[in-house]
């Protein structure tokens, strides 16, 4: 299938990864030595060091290939080569996405493994669920990386109307959150509207993804009006369900005040 | 029986933003047939290009290859196609190789053996990265991928640029064999006039977004002559006079030591005699010679 | 054969025929024996640097002349027919005899000058053959 053949082609390609990863993972065996924390136990800092670390690197990491892969490309020309292959532009997109998203949660893997295999911290339930958990936030990171690496290369106005429909999102999740808790909508619902907080915006930031590249291939001022256009919408969209349950609690406690 | 056009613009018009750069541009390329685009620096070749391969959307008008809208089929129409861009685009760290073994993965038929004999051929290193060989290598690993898929028309975006003569008779060379092999159709563009003056069937020129003209090379040779006679000063050309100079209705006027030369479409004999120049010289017009003058010199054609 | 025929892609005579007319003249003038094989297309257009197309073009004019003929499987063959050659050379001579005529009259010879001319040419021509 394409996407697997691109994905595995874009993990090809980044040999270095897996060097960075490796010395991540060395530095992290070291760092509790050589801060000589002596006093506290070095097993725990090992741990909390082996989270710390796995969390950065897969974070920075989604973070820069998402910036680098295809805008660099869109802005230099080569995404010709990708599209001028008889495969569909979704599977350009999302082959390479995934092969980066893929090559992050793996070698944030391999810089976790030390701590895993000699620490104290035997608990293999937990690391996995602290693997699993940077996988999945990265999901969000490496798309926002690339949507706004996009709508900066294509230098168009448009990415004004981008960082002021994320400005506004962000600002606007915030009050939503404070006045949640402040009608005490109890922890779950709050864990549950942040859950929604994040995946919303995601699904948003991917169809606009997708459609900036299928409109707009080589061209990057349509790519871009598409972009906005539809982050704008996405990112509305979002905040209206989002607003859905403090709705309910305001509706609610009128008819009971 | 006539067969669909492998290659069509109907009223093609594309803009990037409120620039213009195709202005209405209708052309088409039947089966087998090898076209040569040509025109200026920013006349709009490379545009065009974008277009037939549905990496840009048409502003009005269309695109099609084999018949179909290409904006729309783009992945079944490249099925088909093979590209050399005007500048390598293949990854910098991707050995010829692996980009034969991915496109292959990605292709429908490919022919990994050809490709791999074709850069043996030229001695081309498969294992190295594509970004450390020449430029001259660089294009043949695009045209070797290009030919991979056995595609039914190769699109060329001036693929000599930057190369120097000896890659340019290269990669003539392999187009050759390749037309001798499989009779596939070529769109190319480009600035080597002289080099694809043997192998076009076909010559469109584009001039600032528009398609100057449209027409098998044989017969555009045909229609234009240089025209050469002595004078003994510019007043002689003056004393052609207008009506001469109207049966004569050169494209291109350019005055020597020895005399004048211009630059005729549709000679005939008697548009000679008309103007007096019974007597002149007359000579076949080089496909450079026709292009320069009618880019350069007053658009008459 | 190769060397001796020349294309000028920027000439005005089309690719097609000045390869016909140059095989023709080869072929008139005995260069290849009846039966021998000519180039393929493919190697001609190779080494002519031209479009295949055009070469094939040259090649079904020679072949309705029935200059060449050709064989399935095997090849391109130029064909015995002493008819066709004589009426070739034949009329390759009063070609190359008009442009000497018309340039004898343009430079205002009289037409013994011109006949002297070839005749020099000619002993020339055929002492240094000898001599090779």
């Amino acid at each position: 299938m394409s996407i697997r053949v691109i994905a595995a082609r874009e993990m090809a390609e980044r040999k270095l990864v897996w060097v960075a990863a490796g010395y991540m993972a060395l530095a992290g065996l070291a760092l509790p030595y050589l801060r000589g924390l002596s006093g506290a136990p070095a097993a725990d800092a090992r741990g909390v060091l082996g989270v710390a670390l796995n969390l950065a690197f897969v974070g920075t990491l989604a973070a820069l290939l998402g910036a680098a892969m295809i805008p660099g490309d869109l802005a230099s020309g080569r995404i010709g080569f990708y599209l001028v292959r008889p495969v569909s532009v979704a599977a350009v997109l999302w082959g390479r996405l995934l092969g980066g998203w893929l090559l992050a949660v793996a070698g944030g893997l391999v810089v976790v493994l030390p701590q895993v295999v000699l620490g104290p911290w035997r608990d293999y339930r937990g690391w996995a669920l602290v693997v699993g958990c940077t996988a999945l936030l990265a999901i969000p990171v490496m798309l926002l990386a690339h949507v706004l690496a996009v709508s900066w290369r294509s230098r168009t106005l448009w990415i004004l109307l981008d960082l002021t429909g994320l400005g506004l999102y962000g600002w606007f999740v915030v009050q939503l959150l404070i006045r949640l808790a402040m009608a005490r909508a109890g922890r779950v619902n709050l864990d549950a509207f942040l859950l929604a907080a994040l995946v919303l915006p995601t699904l948003a930031l991917a169809v606009a993804a997708q459609l900036q590249l299928d409109q707009g291939r080589t061209d990057l001022r349509r790519g871009h009006r598409w972009l906005a256009l539809s982050l704008a919408g996405g990112l509305l969209v979002s905040a209206l369900l989002l607003s859905a349950p403090y709705l309910t609690i305001l509706a609610s406690s009128r008819t009971t005040g | 029986m006539t067969s669909i056009p492998v290659v069509q613009c109907a009223g093609l018009t594309m803009a990037y933003g409120r620039r213009p750069a195709l202005a209405g541009v209708s052309l088409e390329v039947p089966a087998g047939a090898v076209y040569a685009l040509l025109g200026r620096n920013g006349s709009g070749k490379s545009t065009l290009v974008r277009a037939l391969l549905g990496l840009a959307r048409p502003r009005a008008g269309e695109a099609r290859l084999f018949g179909e809208d290409v904006w729309r089929h783009r992945a079944r129409a490249m099925a088909r196609v093979g590209v050399v861009p005007e500048t390598p685009d293949l990854p910098p760290a991707m050995s010829a190789a692996q980009a034969s073994a991915f496109c292959g993965r990605l292709a429908p038929a490919w022919d990994g053996a050809g490709v791999a004999a074709r850069l043996a051929r030229l001695q081309v290193d498969p294992a190295m990265p594509v970004a450390r060989l020449s430029r001259g290598q660089q294009t043949q690993v695009a045209l070797a991928l290009a030919l991979g898929g056995r595609p039914e028309l190769l699109v060329l975006d001036d693929p000599t640029l930057g190369l120097d003569p000896v890659a340019r008779q290269d990669l003539y060379r392999e187009l050759l064999d390749e037309l001798a092999e499989r009779g596939s159709t070529v769109f190319i563009t480009t600035h080597d006039l002289a080099g694809i003056e043997g192998l076009a069937d076909r010559v469109g020129i584009l001039h600032q977004g528009r398609l100057l003209l449209d027409e098998p090379l044989e017969a555009l040779k045909a229609r234009f002559r240089q025209v050469r006679w002595a004078t003994s000063g510019p007043e002689d050309l003056a004393a052609l006079g207008p009506e001469a100079l109207a049966a004569l209705a050169p494209v291109a006027i350019t005055r020597d030591a020895f005399g004048v030369q211009a630059l005729v479409p549709g000679f005939t004999a008697e548009g000679l005699a008309a103007a007096g120049l019974a007597e002149a010289s007359v000579t076949g017009a080089s496909l450079e010679e026709i292009f320069m003058g009618l880019v350069n010199g007053e658009v008459q054609a | 054969m190769r060397a001796i025929l020349q294309v000028d892609p920027a000439g005005a005579v089309p690719i097609w025929k000045q390869i016909e007319e140059g095989m023709r003249r080869q072929l008139a003038a005995g260069a290849l024996a009846p039966g021998a094989p000519v180039p393929s297309v493919r190697d001609l257009a190779r080494d002519l640097r031209v479009n295949p197309a055009t070469v094939a073009k040259a090649y079904q004019g020679l072949v309705e002349a029935g200059w060449l003929v050709v064989r399935r499987g095997e090849g391109t063959f130029v064909q015995g027919d002493g008819g066709s050659r004589d009426r070739d050379r034949r009329r390759l001579l009063a070609e190359e005899a008009g442009r000497l005529a018309a340039l004898g009259l343009a430079l205002g010879l009289a037409r013994t000058e011109a006949e002297a001319a070839l005749a020099e040419a000619w002993t020339e021509l055929e002492q240094k053959g000898a001599a090779r």
